[in-house]
């Protein structure tokens, strides 16, 4: 009741006051009409706070995502289930709190409940914009019929969801690696002398007699094999340059969200042909590792989610503490902006005699820029950059504003 | 664009066509509070319906079409004007229909006549006068455009109750009678619903509608709809209106501060209570014309015949004399026996006459000529009185009171001068409103009231030394050349100078003066003396003997009759007012009484100012509130004192060193609770003295230290005795402290320390003072 009175609207309050004064003139003036219309005008609002505060107000709230991860300029549907636990309420509004990327906020006007029920809203939030994004929390208004209390409730409850940048599908093309000996870089098992044949596991039908490991079947009274599929990792170094320095252009339409692009294309790409991806960005943290999870592959997903989470940092040089033999000696694929002499430096100590380093530089010059001194001037820069590269024993091609990027994974591939 | 207008017709039609029928008839409603101003109210309420029902459909249609909003009340306005002219100025219109300038000119014509005779006739106003009708409908059409503006066209449904609480207050404030209690209701209730509606609509379009089939979310069983928030709107409604009708019964309601009596009728009916035309109006004309036209025929064997009333002048404006609005329920119909006159005693002796009287033709009047004090009155046709006048109105307007007969019983109450003069003061509701006058009264009325009775001693002999001063003192001259008028600068200048008037100025002159006396006064109007026409026993009252006198109010004896008018017209005064009133002490012989005499006896009496009457029962109202107040305001300052106190303790001269220590301590403790300043507890005087410094700065720190070296040095160190220095500079090291602690606080804080310092409510703040055995093993 005094939570009702409190939250009386303007409306309610000049009821109040004119209620009284009506009162007190009758009562002054000897007009007892006077008064009763007074009262009457009092009464309402305090007749109503009682509503108010007599009737439910207490909901539960269920929220289901469809998914708890969309790529961007997709449509996700979230499902709201109320479920009154107090008593009857009465007319509510809900509206859903969402961040301005996924659109207005959803209302409903929700019926009068009786205790128990269940009401089921869906609607839908899509974003152009990559990134993690809480729902909720959601927002309660209780009105009354008059217009004369407006109560405001919160739920505490929040969900997630993760708007991924956009994959686009990479034709295959033959990435030259360390240790692959042939065209086919499908990860291969390897054969004797690891520490993987201490292992054993259960005999299968088809398993070679040679590879019985007949310690262990006799101390556990059952056939049993050494293992030895396990397979050689694939391994691969994804470095995304996301300093602000090295690109151009704001919100989505800037570089490096292609550059996003790029990456989410490639570590998709890479990670569907079994190699263990290893997602790097400017500040040289370790945006997705999977080396030493012993999986098949790197869970793309996980990759994905880093990356629309990824931010344009402000620094100035490349950090570079994760550059190690595994690196040098690995596959390499940098998605690279517009890079200067200091980096250029950390850029030929990564090529070794061992592997081949990959670049996509991107033509930042052809995005245009949010404070243009001029139009986009796509062109010789990035050629001059891939010039560098590729003398400095590195794979590189120019990505343009308006090449389809799987032209220049192929270009890349050539 | 035509197909998308007819879709917009279809959507937005049902909405808007509902609220505004509410509105409308909200309005209407509303307006049923105006049937006790027309003796037909169904003759407007009836068009106004109609009215209401076009502008309905023009206001919604126009507003489902989406015609701008500002050209909407345009459009109901031509709507509802042609029907106005279609129903009152068919004939005068071109094809009854559309207005003609003659056709318009009419309508103002006959609506300006019917607010003339709204203003002019006594609620209600008869059926004759049919112009007001249309008066009233174009008020009605007035308050359902305005409501119907705010409520649909603006949205603003709460401003809308403007309007409407207009249309309820005017009967209110032009009828004085109740509000009849379903009117409230459907009014109120109908309101409501509006209010409701409109919300209802701001709630649904809230929310975001689904996919735009009208959903609001896929539940399976149903929708949101205005039906939810409609009964709940029903429910708060019902039980405020139901608590409106109950709780004013208990709201105590005053007669009013500006002495009117109020419409204390709830719910009986209409039409109880008047404002009556003033007769005094009439009185003049006839006076000054000398017509001889007779008004009254009277029969009986009364030998008094003289003041036949027709009615009383109570309220006094401070330009005439007036009738003050008579309440005149049902249950005051005159129908044989009156009630006992107020102030009149039952044992008071006299003696009873009847009367049977017939009103001339020609006499159209609405007051019932009767003597005063009367005991029966027997009259055909709706006749009723006022309970505190006792005069008699014809509330049935439509009537003629040509020929009216009627008989009565006129009691004559014995009057005794000497009784008249032991008369005690008059009750409060009598007093009170009868003793007023406008306060901006030119003061010299007042004067020469006090100047002319100075030598009398009781408001009877005041009353009397008025009465004579006006027929034979003060040198005044009775003439009907005179230019009629009574008010407050006319009989400033009558009493002062001029000193020319007939019978109204020396009445009202008498009537004012008696209430700055602060005797109960008022005029009335009626007859002085019949003539006697054919046999014995029959009287005629014509025009010339229309008269306007004094009564004033004596306890036992209530209104009584002066006649200051010089002899000239009237003759004699009354005989009571001629008898010798008893000198103080009194005197047993009455001596036949002639104006000389009288005079002598007055000049015996001791001069005495005149004495308010009002005054002692006003002391004796405030003696309780004023010393309640004091009690208050004594409560309200008690801790104040009692810190006082205790401050002037801890701190006076006189005491030993450890005395004084301890007081200069509970002292600076007292004051810091006050302000609301830490005091650590359990700590030695000097930890203390560090926790206070560091609000101090300056001069006030070092006589802090100071005090502290004192403190300790009372406390711990050998007894020693005390000088008077050092004693008065220990106490200036305490005041110095304790206002340098107060400068630091806050201003609010520091004001709560004066007013109501909360170390007065604290228990155990002084610190004991070490016992002397303790400081004995110390010294040792």
């Amino acid at each position: 009741m005094r939570e009702a009175l409190r939250s009386l609207t303007l409306r309610g309050r000049a009821f109040l006051a004119g209620g009284t004064t009506a009162v007190f003139c009758g009562i002054v003036m000897g007009e007892h009409d006077l008064v009763r219309i007074g009262v009457l005008v009092l009464l309402l609002p305090l007749v109503t706070a009682g509503w108010v505060a007599h009737a439910g107000n207490r909901l539960g709230l269920v929220r289901t995502l469809s998914a708890r991860q969309v790529e961007t300029g997709q449509s996700a549907q979230v499902q709201l289930e109320l479920t009154n636990l107090g008593p009857t309420t009465g007319v509510l509004m809900v509206e859903e709190q969402l961040p301005y990327s996924l659109g207005s906020r959803p209302r409903f006007v929700v019926d009068t409940m009786a205790s128990g029920w269940r009401r089921r809203i869906d609607y839908v939030v899509r974003s152009d914009v990559r990134g993690a994004y809480a729902i909720g929390p959601m927002r309660l208004r209780v009105s009354d019929p008059f217009g004369l209390i407006e109560l405001q409730r919160s739920f505490q409850q929040t969900s997630q969801l993760v708007v991924t940048p956009r994959v686009e599908p990479l034709p295959w093309i033959s990435l030259r690696r360390s240790w692959s000996g042939s065209g086919d870089n499908r990860p291969r098992s390897f054969a004797t002398g690891s520490a993987a044949d201490v292992t054993v596991r259960e005999y299968h039908l088809g398993d070679d007699l040679r590879r019985v490991h007949w310690r262990s079947t006799a101390r556990t009274g059952e056939l049993m094999v050494r293992r030895e599929e396990q397979p050689w990792q694939s391994r691969c170094t994804l470095f995304v340059d996301n300093r602000v320095r090295a690109h151009r252009g704001r919100g989505i339409s800037s570089s490096l969200e292609a550059a996003v692009v790029a990456t989410a294309s490639i570590a998709v790409h890479l990670a569907a042909q079994g190699y263990q991806v290893r997602l790097i960005s400017a500040t040289g943290e370790q945006l997705g590792h999977g080396w030493h999870d012993g999986g098949q592959a790197v869970d793309a997903h996980h990759l994905l989610e880093q990356l629309a989470v990824l931010p344009a940092v402000d620094a100035g040089a490349l950090v570079t503490d994760w550059v190690d033999d595994a690196v040098t000696s690995g596959m390499f694929v940098g998605v690279l902006g517009a890079f200067d002499d200091h980096d250029r430096a950390f850029f030929s100590r990564i090529h070794s005699p061992g592997g081949t380093p990959y670049a996509l530089v991107l033509d930042v010059a052809g995005w245009p820029a949010p404070r243009a001194s001029g139009p986009p001037t796509p062109g010789s820069e990035a050629a001059s950059r891939t010039g560098w590269l590729r003398a400095h024993g590195w794979k590189a091609t120019a990505l343009a504003a308006r090449t389809p990027l799987a032209s220049a994974w192929q270009e890349l591939g050539r | 664009m035509r197909a998308a207008r007819a879709d917009d017709l279809g959507r937005l039609l049902p909405d808007s066509l509902g609220t505004t029928t509410i509105a409308m008839l909200t309005a209407w409603f509303a307006l049923w509070s105006w049937r006790g101003l027309v003796q037909h109210p169904q003759h407007f309420l009836g068009p106004a319906l109609a009215a209401g029902v076009l502008l309905v459909v023009a206001g919604s249609v126009a507003r489902a079409l989406r015609v701008p909003a500002a050209l909407v009340p345009l459009v109901e306005l031509v709507v509802v004007g042609l029907f106005v002219n279609h129903h009152y100025a068919a004939a005068a219109s071109w094809h009854g229909l559309a207005p003609t300038r003659g056709s318009l000119a009419s309508l103002v014509d006959t609506a300006v006549a019917g607010a003339q005779a709204i203003n002019k006739y006594t609620s209600p106003v008869p059926a004759r006068y049919d112009e007001s009708y249309l008066f009233l409908l174009c008020c009605s059409l007035g308050i359902m455009l305005a409501v119907d503006l705010l409520a649909c066209g603006l949205r603003r449904v709460p401003l809308a109750g403007l309007p409407i609480l207009l249309a309820l207050t005017i009967p209110i404030s032009i009828l004085d009678s109740g509000l009849t209690w379903p009117v409230f209701v459907i009014t109120a209730l109908l309101y409501l619903l509006l209010l409701s509606t409109e919300q209802s609509r701001r709630v649904l379009a809230w929310g975001r509608s689904v996919a735009g089939s009208g959903r609001r979310w896929d539940s399976l069983d149903q929708q949101a709809n205005s039906s939810a928030i409609r009964s709940a709107a029903l429910r708060i409604g019902l039980l405020a209106t139901a608590g409106a009708l109950v709780l004013p019964i208990l709201v105590p309601v005053t007669d009013g501060v500006f002495g009117q009596p109020g419409g204390s009728g709830v719910g009986n009916g209409s039409g109880d209570s008047v404002v009556i035309a003033n007769p005094i109006v009439d009185l003049r004309r006839d006076l000054v014309q000398k017509k001889h036209v007779p008004l009254v025929y009277a029969q009986t064997s009364d030998p008094d015949t003289s003041y036949l009333r027709l009615a009383v002048l109570d309220d006094y404006t401070g330009n005439d004399w007036r009738p003050s609005p008579r309440h005149l329920p049902t249950r005051n119909r005159v129908d044989g026996a009156m009630p006992q006159p107020p102030g009149l005693l039952r044992s008071i002796p006299g003696s009873t006459a009847s009367w049977s009287l017939r009103l001339a033709p020609s006499f159209d009047t609405r007051w019932l000529p009767t003597p005063y004090p009367v005991r029966s009155v027997q009259v055909g046709g709706d006749w009723r009185y006022d309970a505190r006048t006792l005069d008699i109105v014809d509330t049935d307007p439509g009537s003629s009171v040509a020929d009216t007969t009627y008989r009565l019983i006129a009691f004559h109450p014995r009057l005794d001068a000497v009784r008249l003069d032991d008369a005690l003061s008059a009750p409060g509701n009598v007093q009170d409103p009868m003793t007023s006058v406008p306060s901006n009264l030119p003061p010299v009325i007042a004067r020469t009231a006090l100047r002319v009775t100075r030598k009398a001693q009781s408001p009877y002999a005041r009353a009397v030394a008025l009465q004579d001063w006006f027929r034979h003192g003060g040198g005044f001259t009775y003439s009907t050349a005179r230019r009629p008028g009574s008010g407050m600068s006319e009989l400033a200048a009558f009493i002062t100078n001029d000193k020319v008037g007939f019978c109204e100025q020396f009445a009202a002159a008498m009537a004012v003066m008696g209430r700055t006396l602060g005797i109960p006064s008022r005029v009335a109007v009626g007859f002085l003396h019949p003539q006697p026409t054919g046999t014995r026993g029959n009287w005629v009252y014509t025009t010339d003997d229309l008269h306007a006198w004094p009564e004033m109010y004596f306890s036992g004896y209530g209104w009584v009759v002066f006649d200051p008018t010089p002899a000239v017209r009237t003759g004699a005064p009354p005989a009571y007012t001629r008898q010798q009133l008893p000198a103080h002490p009194p005197t047993p012989a009455l001596r036949p009484p002639t104006p000389k005499t009288q005079k002598a006896v007055k000049q015996e009496k001791v001069s005495q100012p005149a004495t308010h009457a009002g005054s002692s029962t006003g002391s004796a109202l405030w003696l309780p509130v004023g010393a309640g107040v004091l009690l208050l305001l004594l409560l309200a300052c008690s801790p104040r004192l009692v810190r006082d106190s205790r401050r002037r303790g801890w701190l006076r001269p006189g005491q030993d060193a450890p005395g004084l220590a301890a007081g200069a301590w509970a002292e600076l403790h007292a004051t810091a609770v006050d302000l609301g300043l830490p005091w650590p507890a359990q700590r030695t005087a000097r930890e203390t003295g560090r926790a206070l410094a560091r609000h101090l700065d300056g001069a006030d720190r070092t006589a802090l230290e100071a005090l502290v070296g004192f403190v300790e040095r009372a406390r711990y160190a050998r007894p020693f005795g005390l000088d008077g220095a050092e004693e008065q500079s220990v106490i200036a090291h305490a005041e110095a402290t304790v206002s340098g602690l107060a400068a630091a606080a806050s201003p609010a804080r520091r004001r709560v320390a004066a007013v109501w310092p909360p170390s007065v409510f604290r228990r155990h703040q002084q610190s004991p003072a070490p016992a002397p055995e303790n400081r004995a093993e110390v010294g040792v």
